[in-house]
């Protein structure tokens, strides 16, 4: 299977101080694929190298195999890369559908139209994407008064607004309740089954980590630490003593 | 309600003050309110034209003068409101609309019409050149930067006294005869009022608008989902500067010649002033705020010299005590926008409470 996200040798240096040091990762078509490891361990900056945010020191990426190195995070979003961050952020005073319309507007070309009618038109579009996180009913609500639980939600259908080829979740059960985690677990599960979407997330639940992912990445102190499947890296030594406290999961 | 995929969704937006947001800050309307909102509009389109006819001449004036700056205004909001950028200069696209008529009638004799036509052209093509150098700063860069533009342009026409006519202003025919009639003058100045603030609405509606709201509200996430936000608000700025050359070819229409202040900072927080009074939020509140301006101004100034003190004490009140201006008040008060009705339950329970028949 050809990878649809290649990072080869990517690498932050913020003054003397190597945030990301020489990652290189490779993530097929469909697949699950978590990024682990300490606070401070780089998956953040490491993400926000993928997503354009950032401009790295060295090394290269690349979506669907097009090169993304270097482009503006807008750029990189149309070439299918898309992110979900950390912390909620959303567009407080839109509703949910505008800000779900704003991504596909902006994926199809049509963000700077003055003909309302461009997105009146993408309303199923915007319903079915709702229907898909269970928003639906929400469609009208003003995105800041949803819960913390819904407004992850309508993240990530924002982000799906944007037809990605890979999702990027950061940390995406971070402060949510043990119902809301389980929502979003099944949630991700859907968008690999019914849309194909290819996901890689950073996570510190390791309940959500090895019961969602096909491979996983485990970095520290800026490098790879090791790579393999969960129950391979839930075993390995290494990773036991410097993220999972001695312990087996 | 049913919406057109056939999911059932609630008449209003939901919102709750838990997160400090309330149903009051959407922009969106329910198609009750829209009806409510047209209605209301019509009565008020009905009472202009007939204010043109009934009225005396003075007040003909004062409205005249009104609808220049509602259009400046509403023109300045799609930065500023829309678009988040806090900007200080757009009195240089009001500034060069106004002498594109004045310097070429005096320089060319060129023909009002022509003129007057160019001169929204000449503003956008301005706030193009202006706004491809702001726009790649930030905040309070950006409001620096605008000011300084203002004030380079304000300095330049002040100072080419040859080309300009400097601090003295270009007078003289600027307009046609059929608009010095202050009637003739009122209907032309609301016809062009009326169709501009009719398109900028048309703007805030599309995709365009929406997608300029999406980078007010969270730029990073704009661009996190593909929006070239610099794009977008370069496009934003180059239709608000047309429309400031617009209102600034009015403001020749009403005073028959133009002034280096029409390019001043000073000039440049009258609409500023119009958005805070009148509110950000809702898209006639510039144009609410306008009026007030312009009666209050007509008002004051024939009692005292100290006319800018007695706005800036009224500025800091409605800063501090409503800060989304008459139109935010409304909205706070009724959970919802609900047009013009709104505002005069306000005012009724506001004077019910004056007369003590109610606490």
């Amino acid at each position: 299977m050809n990878p649809l996200l290649v990072v080869d040798d990517i690498t932050k240096k913020f003054g003397g101080f190597l945030a990301v040091d020489g990652v290189s990762l490779s993530v097929d078509a469909g697949e699950i694929h978590a990024v682990i490891g300490p606070n401070g361990a780089g998956k953040s900056t490491l993400f926000k190298l993928l997503t354009g945010v950032y401009t790295p020191t060295r090394g290269t990426v690349e979506v669907s195999g097009t090169a993304v190195t270097g482009m503006r995070p807008h750029g990189v979003a149309r070439a299918g890369l898309v992110q979900v961050f950390q912390t909620s952020s959303i567009f407080p005073r839109l509703t949910v559908e505008e800000s779900v319309a704003t991504s596909l507007l902006a994926t199809s070309g049509m963000s700077m139209s003055l003909r309302r009618r461009d997105w009146v038109r993408l309303r199923d579009e915007v319903a079915s994407l709702l229907g898909d996180v269970g928003l639906l009913d929400e469609a009208r609500s003003i995105a800041a008064a949803l819960s913390h639980g819904d407004q992850r939600a309508l993240e990530v259908a924002v982000a799906l607004g944007c037809r990605p080829s890979v999702l990027l979740l950061d940390e995406p059960t971070a402060g949510m309740s043990p119902f809301e985690t389980e929502r979003m677990v099944a949630l991700i599960k859907t968008l690999r089954e019914v849309r194909g979407v290819t996901i890689v997330l950073s996570e510190h639940d390791m309940d959500v980590v090895f019961g969602l992912s096909d491979r996983v990445t485990v970095m520290h102190h800026g490098q790879v630490l090791r790579v393999g499947s969960p129950v391979e890296v839930a075993n390995d030594e290494q990773v036991i003593a410097v993220y999972l406290g001695g312990e087996r999961v | 309600m049913t919406v057109p995929w056939g999911g059932e969704l609630a008449e209003e937006p939901v919102g709750d003050n838990s997160r400090g947001h309330s149903a009051a800050e959407s922009e969106w309307v329910s198609p009750r309110g829209r009806r409510q909102q047209i209605a209301w509009l019509i009565v008020l389109v009905v009472l202009l034209l007939l204010g043109g006819r009934t009225l005396g001449v003075t007040n003909v004036e004062i409205l005249i003068d009104s609808m220049q700056f509602a259009v400046f205004a509403c023109a300045t909001n799609l930065v500023i409101g829309y678009g988040g950028l806090v900007s200080f200069g757009q009195a240089v696209f009001y500034g060069i609309g106004a002498y594109t008529i004045g310097l070429t009638w005096m320089h060319m004799r060129l023909d009002f019409w022509i003129a007057f036509g160019a001169a929204p052209i000449v503003a956008g093509i301005a706030a193009l050149l202006v706004g491809l150098i702001v726009l790649r700063t930030r905040g309070l860069y950006f409001a620096l930067l605008t000011l300084a533009f203002a004030q380079l342009c304000y300095t330049v026409t002040l100072l080419q006294t040859g080309f300009t006519n400097g601090s003295t202003g270009i007078f003289g025919s600027l307009i046609p005869s059929l608009l010095v009639n202050p009637r003739n003058a009122y209907y032309f100045v609301f016809g062009i009022s009326a169709v501009a603030l009719l398109a900028m609405w048309f703007v805030i509606r599309s995709p365009f608008g929406l997608t300029l709201k999406a980078i007010r509200e969270n730029r990073g996430r704009a661009e996190a989902i593909g929006i070239n936000v610099f794009r977008h608000q370069l496009a934003a700025f180059v239709i608000s500067g047309f429309f400031c050359g617009l209102a600034g070819g009015l403001f020749v229409i009403y005073d028959n010649a133009t002034y280096p202040h029409l390019l001043d900072w000073i000039t440049s927080g009258f609409p500023v002033f119009m958005l805070v009074i009148g509110g950000m939020a809702l898209f006639l509140g510039p144009a609410l705020g306008a009026l007030v301006y312009t009666v209050a101004y007509t008002e004051i100034s024939q009692r005292t010299q100290q006319w800018e003190l007695i706005f800036g004490i009224v500025l800091v009140i409605v800063a501090l005590f409503a800060p989304e201006g008459l139109g935010g008040l409304v909205a706070a008060r009724t959970g919802r926008r609900r047009s013009w009705h709104a505002l005069l339950r306000v005012a009724r329970d506001r004077y019910d409470v004056l007369r003590g028949d109610r606490v």
